[in-house]
């Protein structure tokens, strides 16, 4: 009776709510679609291969199976009717990105999994690249394009022309260096040829904002339909805003948008706002109902969240790493090891007062049972810098305990030694 | 097209800049006052990459993507192996109250900037340069298209100028050929 109950007032959710059924005029591409060979657009299902075969030898792939499974799962909820067509690639990258070759071939970035705050948010990406996918937005694009691969193409040549050109002089000039300053040259003029490609690349995957307005209202209308909450669509977009005005550049700050070649996904208020329309009356989840996703999309993610953070940590935004620590650590599970990212992008930060706001998240990190052993050794060269010699001693020596066989043990007992006999 | 012209009569300027030529086995220069023993020849590799600063040169037996040593020549603080490409883009850089597990994560996070991946150190252990102390350790990384990597690096901190040998190449072949050898190179450093 509850579920009938439930399914009703879904219904009438649905009913009332702008999220409707796509138009009955909005054709989506038919399954395990290829191009015959030889056709014009072949030659862009040949490129998604050719990418898919050097995503697979990447070092970036996620080798996890479960995760691998669950990526998987997801998608095949979203998008049945091409589930046996995708192929998902879990890619370790700090970046929030997903793409859908037109092949099939799916990526999804470590980055967007970090940033979703409960699968909801994740389902709607996932949504947005797949309708790509299943519109065909690739080969519309790609067909648009054509011209401007074509001054793509000329402006290689031109490159080629003037490097031989500058090479034939070198070669004349009886330089002893002269091979050398020919390797160089050739070596710009392939840097710069491969600028105008990458540009080119980056053109064809470009989408127009009509086909992002598209993506956006279809991948929130295939989410919700599989029983997700549409509110998540605005909402990553929202969070995502909030991380880049935390940056700590004023030219990603000025950008609101992801610092990357493709920025194929400029986030305008106007686009949130189409999404919070297109969720119009459906009602927001409960306190209790999107604590619980969080906490189950938390379970998900947990096993990876270390590695992810360093990765972040590594673009050197630390305004940005800062903000989505905040953020990750507002469901109130991990605080130990969140406290623990804190401290050290405090520390690689390094700017006054710094020191003593990483002092005070690794004291933080050690009240926590999920602290990693790690935030003992990092509080000890705190408290070491901060003059604290008898609690650095205390930390360093607990971090032995904790990690006796960490790989830098001798240094760390050379270093107490050292305070040790300072102190004594 | 003119920015093109432009780039590229600037690139045959800056070639003017890179150091270049076959290094003989003997004494190599590792900045005023120190340096260390090669026993075969090396050719200077530094212009393959050009966010290199002045304190790094780069030595190649088989070519950069075969085997390298980046030796980083008394380093200043505030300054780092890299140049960074713009402004939001920073890289790693070398302070002066840095620890020497920090010495070690500025060589993993400077060749994570190069493009490698998965960099890992191991095994930190003693070593000396010259009558000052230095730190000695493995690395793991893999080239972006994953190709399995191993090397070995030894960083110095002398009167507050770092000193940098980081030798890495292909796990399979390249490295244990070379391993001896620059571990050999690595403990005339002074």
């Amino acid at each position: 009776m509850i579920r009938t109950v439930s399914a009703l007032a879904l219904a009438f959710c649905l009913w009332g709510s702008a999220l409707a059924a796509p138009a009955a005029d909005t054709v989506m591409r038919s399954a395990n679609l290829r191009p015959a060979s030889g056709s014009p657009e072949a030659g862009l299902w040949q490129a998604s291969d050719e990418a898919e075969t050097y995503a697979r030898q990447s070092a970036d792939l996620d080798s996890d199976p479960v995760l691998g499974a669950y990526v998987r799962n997801l998608i095949c909820k979203l998008a049945p009717e091409y589930c046996g067509e995708l192929r998902i690639l879990v890619m370790t990258r700090p970046v929030l990105n997903a793409t859908a070759a037109p092949n099939g071939y799916v990526e999804v970035y470590s980055g967007l999994m970090l940033r979703s705050r409960t699968e909801s948010e994740l389902a709607y990406v996932l949504g947005h690249e797949i309708s790509h996918f299943a519109r065909n937005h690739a080969l519309a694009q790609w067909q648009r394009n054509k011209t401007r691969g074509n001054v793509t193409l000329a402006i290689q040549v031109g490159v080629s022309v003037v490097a031989i050109a500058a090479m034939a002089s070198v070669a004349n000039s009886g330089d002893f260096y002269a091979p050398n300053k020919i390797d160089y040259i050739g070596d710009a003029a392939q840097t710069l040829s491969d600028l105008a490609y990458i540009h080119g690349l980056a053109t064809y995957f470009a989408y127009s904002r009509e086909d992002e307005s598209e993506a956006d209202r279809l991948g929130q209308i295939r989410a919700h339909g599989v029983g997700y909450d549409p509110w998540a669509a605005p909402a990553i977009w929202q969070s995502v805003g909030a991380e880049v005005r935390a940056s700590e550049y004023p030219e990603v700050r000025k950008s609101l948008a992801r610092a990357t070649i493709f920025d194929t996904h400029p986030l305008t208020e106007d686009r949130i706002e189409a999404l919070k329309r297109a969720a119009g009356s459906t009602p927001h989840q409960t306190a209790e109902e999107s604590r619980a996703e969080e906490q189950a999309y938390r379970a998900i993610i947990r096993p990876h969240l270390a590695v992810w953070l360093r990765d972040d940590l590594r673009r050197r935004d630390l305004g940005q790493s800062l903000h989505l620590i905040s953020r990750l650590e507002a469901v109130g599970e991990d605080l130990g090891l969140l406290a623990y990212y804190r401290g050290e992008a405090y520390r690689q930060r390094h700017r006054d007062g710094d020191l003593s706001s990483a002092l005070a998240a690794y004291r933080l990190s050690i009240t926590h049972a999920d602290a990693p052993a790690e935030a003992w050794r990092e509080l000890g060269e705190a408290e070491s810098r901060a003059g604290n010699a008898p609690a650095a001693i205390r930390a360093l020596e607990t971090y032995l305990t904790r990690a006796p066989g960490s790989e830098d043990r001798w240094l760390i007992e050379s270093e107490l030694e050292t305070l040790k006999a300072s102190h004594s | 097209m003119r920015k093109l012209f432009t780039i590229l009569a600037l690139s045959l300027i800056l070639t003017g800049c890179a150091s270049s030529g076959l290094i003989p086995a003997g004494k190599i220069s590792l900045g005023e006052g120190h340096g260390m023993m090669t026993q075969g020849s090396w050719s200077d590799v530094t212009y393959a990459e050009r966010r290199y600063t002045r304190a790094v040169q780069v030595l190649s037996r088989d070519g950069p993507l075969l085997n390298q040593i980046i030796l980083v020549r008394g380093l200043d603080a505030g300054k780092g192996l890299l140049r960074p490409a713009d402004r939001t883009q920073p890289v790693p850089i070398f302070r002066a109250d840095q620890t020497g597990r920090e010495q070690v994560e500025l060589v993993v996070e400077t060749l994570s900037e190069l493009g490698y991946r998965q960099v890992r150190f191991a095994q930190l252990r003693p070593a000396s340069f010259g009558p000052d102390k230095a730190i000695r350790f493995d690395l793991t990384a893999r080239t972006e298209d994953g190709l399995n990597l191993s090397g070995i690096a030894q960083a110095a901190r002398v009167k507050g100028e770092l000193y940098l040998v980081i030798f890495i190449a292909p796990s399979e072949h390249y490295f244990p050929t070379l391993k001896a050898e620059v571990e050999a190179m690595m403990n005339s450093a002074h």
